[in-house]
């Protein structure tokens, strides 16, 4: 499996008074200040198939997440959901096409379920941060703000770099402890099943908002 | 004889001296003339009287002046320079200057004799020329082995030094023959670097991530490929540099502790801010130069 360094994701909270696209704006402006350069578009989206009743016994339901990440567009991310653990699958991207022939025992309803964090890619010497505009179902529900690390592999030893850098542009809003995500496994090497779980945490604190703002 | 020679001298030039004071006060008197403007006899024979009396100082004075100077011996001879005293016979204007000239130049030589005669004890007793040169002996003879030793010598150090660093892993290849040894440095979860060796020299070294490879892929340790990483690109250019600084045929076993030591302080690469500026970054790096001396971490452009 390839290694990508080290990512932390958060979510940014809305300036007062402007809008999404306003808020991430600043954000291009502030980062760019600093001597960051746009390379490109990035996407991670997610979409959830539900387990038909017929497939576990006592009706108990499992979720299945399927996620896309443009950093890894070889590769197809699924993650099962309502068990003791949650397995990741790591695989190609004819999974895909599978997934659609299995609608007896995993069905999805993609228009309402498909939850994706889309914008500019900025890379500044080793760092790699990504500003996602989250949509749901086409409404806006937030900014995601990926920081990636790409020279070091174990959160604990950078992890307080990182957060000097994210400080730089995010200002107050950066947690100064590592992520509950990473803090359990933070001297264990660092890999994009990590991002995308973080992802998926993300995606699922947007859907339980009730309020899209 | 000589002292006194120069005894009876300055008395002589004493008497000079006493001389031309008293002709000078005569002239003084006679200009100062009779301050008083009447006619009175009495002050003008008084004048007279002490001129008289100045002129007799004057008179006593040449006479000593005489005594001494018969007192003085006559020197034995002139200044034996050879045949060259006949340029002071000379009759012609241009040679006369010349036999001058001559007298300084040689009163300078026999100066610069007197001083060198001097100095020669005094810088004997300095033994600091003497010593330099037995260690240039001692180096020539050192440095012959250094960059040759048999690989079980090699390998016994490397393994010796590498086990006192806790967390930094050597592996030894030896891909290109018996004498150039090839030893993979893992630094915890860091950085990995590559360094080979001719004997107990260090010839090359380059840095890479942790997560990047060091074999090619015919299977054999890349020596040349650089990290993709800028920070390790720049970490290996230090390396580099300290490589040359700690090149020391004389003590090799030394100086490639002193080297594994310093490549050692990376430990920390990330987590360590510059002791210069307090801060982790600087231009989205983080202290990527070790002191040689204090291995204190700066960022690139704090270290001058």
């Amino acid at each position: 499996m390839i290694i990508m360094g080290f990512s932390t994701l958060q979510t940014f909270p809305l300036i007062e008074g402007l809008t999404g696209p306003q808020t991430l704006d600043v954000l291009h402006k502030r980062i760019t200040a600093l001597g960051a350069r746009v390379s490109g578009q990035f996407v991670v989206d997610c979409e959830t198939y539900f387990s038909a009743p017929s497939l576990l016994p006592g009706n108990s339901q499992r979720v299945l997440n399927v996620l896309h990440n443009t950093e890894e567009p070889a590769s197809v991310f699924a993650i099962l959901e309502g068990g003791a653990k949650q397995p990741v699958l790591v695989a190609d991207t004819l999974l895909d096409a599978l997934l659609p022939k299995m609608a007896v025992l995993y069905t999805s309803n993609k228009k309402q379920t498909r939850i994706e964090s889309k914008g500019n890619r900025y890379e500044m010497g080793d760092f790699v941060v990504k500003l996602g505009s989250v949509t749901m179902s086409g409404s806006f529900k937030g900014i995601l703000v990926e920081v990636c690390y790409l020279a070091c592999v174990v959160p604990a030893l950078c992890w307080e770099m990182v957060w000097e850098f994210m400080q730089s542009f995010l200002g107050s809003t950066v947690p100064s402890t590592l992520p509950p995500y990473i803090q359990s496994r933070q001297n264990a090497t660092f890999s994009p099943t990590d991002t995308i779980q973080m992802y998926l945490e993300k995606f699922n604190e947007f859907r339980k908002q009730t309020v899209a703002r | 004889m000589a002292e006194k020679t120069v005894e009876s001298l300055s008395k002589a030039l004493d008497c000079v001296q006493q001389l031309r004071t008293s002709v000078c006060d005569v002239f003084r008197y006679m200009t100062e003339g009779n301050s008083e403007s009447g006619d009175d006899d009495t002050q003008r024979k008084q004048y007279v009287i002490n001129l008289k009396e100045t002129l007799n100082t004057v008179t006593r004075r040449l006479h000593d002046v005489e005594e001494s100077v018969n007192k003085l011996s006559v020197p034995s001879g002139a200044f034996q320079l050879g045949n060259t005293g006949f340029l002071s016979l000379d009759p012609t204007l241009d040679m006369q200057v010349l036999y001058g000239r001559l007298l300084d130049s040689y009163k300078w030589t026999e100066k610069v004799r007197d001083y060198s005669a001097f100095a020669v004890p005094i810088w004997a007793q300095n033994g600091v020329k003497r010593s330099q040169q037995t260690a240039l002996v001692r180096k020539r003879r050192m440095a012959q082995t250094s960059h040759c030793q048999p690989p079980q010598h090699v390998d016994a150090i490397l393994k010796t030094i590498g086990g006192t660093f806790n967390g930094m892993q050597l592996s030894i290849s030896r891909p290109y023959g018996t004498n150039s040894a090839v030893v993979q440095v893992d630094l915890d979860h860091v950085l990995k670097a590559v360094i080979t060796f001719k004997g107990l020299l260090i010839e090359w070294v380059l840095i890479r991530g942790y997560d990047e490879p060091m074999l090619t892929e015919d299977g054999r340790v890349d020596l040349w490929t650089p990290s993709d990483y800028h920070v390790f690109r720049k970490v290996s250019e230090n390396a580099q540099a300290a490589m040359v600084h700690y090149y020391g045929p004389l003590y090799p076993e030394f100086s490639l502790r002193s080297y594994l030591t310093w490549i050692y302080s990376y430990m920390k690469l990330f987590s360590e801010p510059c002791v210069k500026c307090g801060s982790r970054l600087l231009n989205a790096m983080p202290p990527t130069w070790r002191d040689l001396k204090t291995l204190q971490p700066y960022h690139e452009d704090c270290k001058s």
